[in-house]
């Protein structure tokens, strides 16, 4: 099966759509599969189940500059406690992970690239650095999974 | 939490986790009686509200599926009847039967990702779905699959599985191919014994003996179907039986301090019920044979106040959904054109429909080219608002003595009855539990 990279966001509370943007942008592309999702970690495990690489795009609140791109194995590395923080309805992206380990269903690969965003209250609108990082990392992930 | 006396304290939760959104809840204890309770929302419809006005009456059922990623079909199919009424649209039966196949759909996502996920870890003594997969990964597996089965309907009918993209004022886009339908059919019928199971599960569970008198209030279908889709009249187990055009002159949205949703009381004041329970009591004789018969075989009966069965309530509603979906699509035959012709018009409608956990009402006012004067959006959580917080109160005054922790958990376990979709401004989140 093809890489899949899910875009993880709310497209109506500003950076937070920063997943779903880079997914958008990425739509139409080949060699891989793209996929949104809100971010629950129901919809993130089943949409992960049975492939063998994953690349998931969300936004996060670390504390880092806005637009700073944080990329994260989720094999190799613990996850930070800020992007479980930042994942949807505390059932998100890491627990998503969590759970899908658990489950014996975790890919051989998957990766989070976690955008930092600063806005995320409902009708803000996508800051400027996360915009700019939005079209460096669709432009990067098609050569990424080449 | 520290105790201010032995026999004062406050419970604070500034984050819930495990509903769908923001949430936190405030109750307050002196002389050890519960003297307040606070039920916080941070809800979006206000801003969704402001949103519409100005934009074309097509775009509201995309605009408003946005609001939440759990029920965007609740909130398509409310706004395209309010929409249609307010352009004097009546929709063809093929329409409707392919709305109600879609509903099926999130109704089987909603309630399996709620019961099995968000709420039977608080029966089970697991503070996640991801402790409690350790020990019963069985459960957490069947739920995952199940749901997915919800999902391919969706995906089917809606055209992708999350914010389906099929659905306009007026009827569909394009209908979709029968042959893709019984495709999913296959799933539904495979799915039939997941749900057998899942009622069995969610009844195995132990259940807080705790009961109360709701006002129970859900939609009534023209047709004698079990409410889900076209809510043409409210109905009540007080006597309330109102055409859904009264909705504002029964029920009015109250602003609180606490909470940025308005929060539904009746006209008089009273607090009222919707979601599962309310469809149960109300239109139990409505579902399928076999639906009451798993009802029987776990024990639940026809009249269901407590409202931690909730849990098995959805269950057996699921059971429904998958059988429903079988029934629609053996009747499905592809229709064109798909939609009803739209002229645009001034105008005002109201819509109403069972979205999971509870009836969602839309309203809209529409200029001569049929762009938004008003919208107005009141979700089924600010309806419950006021219940959850009467049952704060009441349901934990007979463990005041007992640990706090003991007391939060059942706080949570009790706003999760709910299954609150108090959808979020964004999923940053930040949990601190407060003392004092």
């Amino acid at each position: 099966m093809k890489p899949l990279v899910i875009g993880v966001g709310n497209d109506f509370a500003g950076d937070d759509a920063a997943g779903r943007l880079v997914a958008r942008a990425l739509a139409g592309a080949a060699g891989f599969d793209v996929a949104e999702t809100h971010g629950a970690a129901a919809d993130i495990v089943t949409l992960m189940e049975g492939r063998d690489r994953v690349l998931i795009v969300d936004a996060c609140a670390s504390g880092a500059a806005a637009g700073r791109l944080h990329r994260l194995d989720a094999g190799a590395d613990d996850l930070p406690s800020w992007l479980r923080s930042v994942s949807s309805h505390g059932i998100g992206v890491a627990e998503a992970v969590a759970l899908a380990r658990v489950l014996g269903i975790l890919p051989p690969r998957v990766e989070i690239w976690a955008i930092e965003g600063v806005a995320f209250c409902t009708g803000d609108a996508v800051s400027p650095q996360v915009q700019a990082t939005i079209r460096e990392v669709a432009g990067a992930i098609p050569a990424y999974l080449a | 939490m520290s105790d201010v006396t032995k026999r004062d304290k406050t419970i604070k939760v500034d984050m819930l986790a495990r509903v769908e959104g923001e949430g936190a809840f405030k109750v307050e204890v002196k002389d050890n009686k519960v003297v307040h309770t606070e039920f916080r929302i941070f809800e979006p419809p206000r801003f969704f509200e402001a949103f519409l006005q100005g934009r074309d009456h097509s775009e509201a059922p995309d605009i408003t599926a946005r609001i939440c990623g759990i029920c965007p079909v609740a909130y398509q199919m409310s706004s395209v009847q309010a929409m249609e009424m307010a352009l004097g649209i009546e929709v063809s039966q093929p329409i409707k039967d392919l709305r109600r196949l879609l509903y099926c759909g999130e109704w089987i996502e909603s309630h399996v990702l709620h019961a099995a996920m968000l709420h039977a870890p608080d029966f089970l003594g697991y503070a996640s779905a991801l402790d409690m997969a350790k020990d019963h990964p069985d459960v957490v597996k069947l739920a995952l699959e199940y749901k997915k089965i919800g999902n391919s309907i969706v995906s089917a009918v809606g055209g992708r599985e999350i914010h389906p993209i099929n659905v306009k004022v007026g009827g569909w886009w394009k209908a979709p191919p029968k042959a893709k339908l019984r495709e999913v059919q296959e799933n539904l019928k495979r799915a039939l014994d997941m749900a057998e199971a899942f009622v069995d599960f969610t009844a195995s569970l132990d259940f807080p003996d705790k009961e109360r008198d709701y006002h129970m209030v859900c939609i009534e279908e023209p047709n004698g179907l079990y409410p889900m889709y076209e809510g043409t009249r409210l109905i009540s187990n007080r006597g309330l039986d109102i055409p859904v055009t009264e909705f504002n002159d029964t029920f009015d949205e109250h602003h609180v301090k606490q909470s940025n949703a308005l929060q539904g009381r009746t006209r008089d004041g009273g607090a009222y019920l919707t979601g599962p329970l309310p469809r149960w009591n109300l239109a139990y004789d409505k579902l399928s044979d076999r639906a009451k018969a798993a009802a029987e075989r776990v024990g639940l009966g026809r009249e269901v106040k407590n409202p931690y069965r909730s849990i098995t309530v959805r269950a057996v509603e699921s059971l429904y959904a998958v059988e429903e979906a079988i029934r629609l699509i053996e009747d499905y035959e592809e229709f064109d054109p798909a939609s009803m012709p739209v002229t645009p018009r001034a105008g005002t409608g109201m819509g109403a429909s069972e979205a999971p956990r509870g009836m969602l009402f839309h309203q809209y006012t529409l200029e001569p080219d049929g762009a938004i004067a008003k919208a107005q959006i009141v979700p089924p959580t600010a309806q419950n608002q006021p219940s959850i917080e009467e049952d704060l109160a009441e349901y934990i005054a007979d463990i005041l003595d007992r640990p706090d922790d003991e007391i939060q958990w059942l706080c949570e376990q009790t706003i999760r009855n709910y299954d609150p979709c108090i959808s979020c401004a964004t999923h940053f989140l930040d949990l601190t539990i407060e003392r004092g």
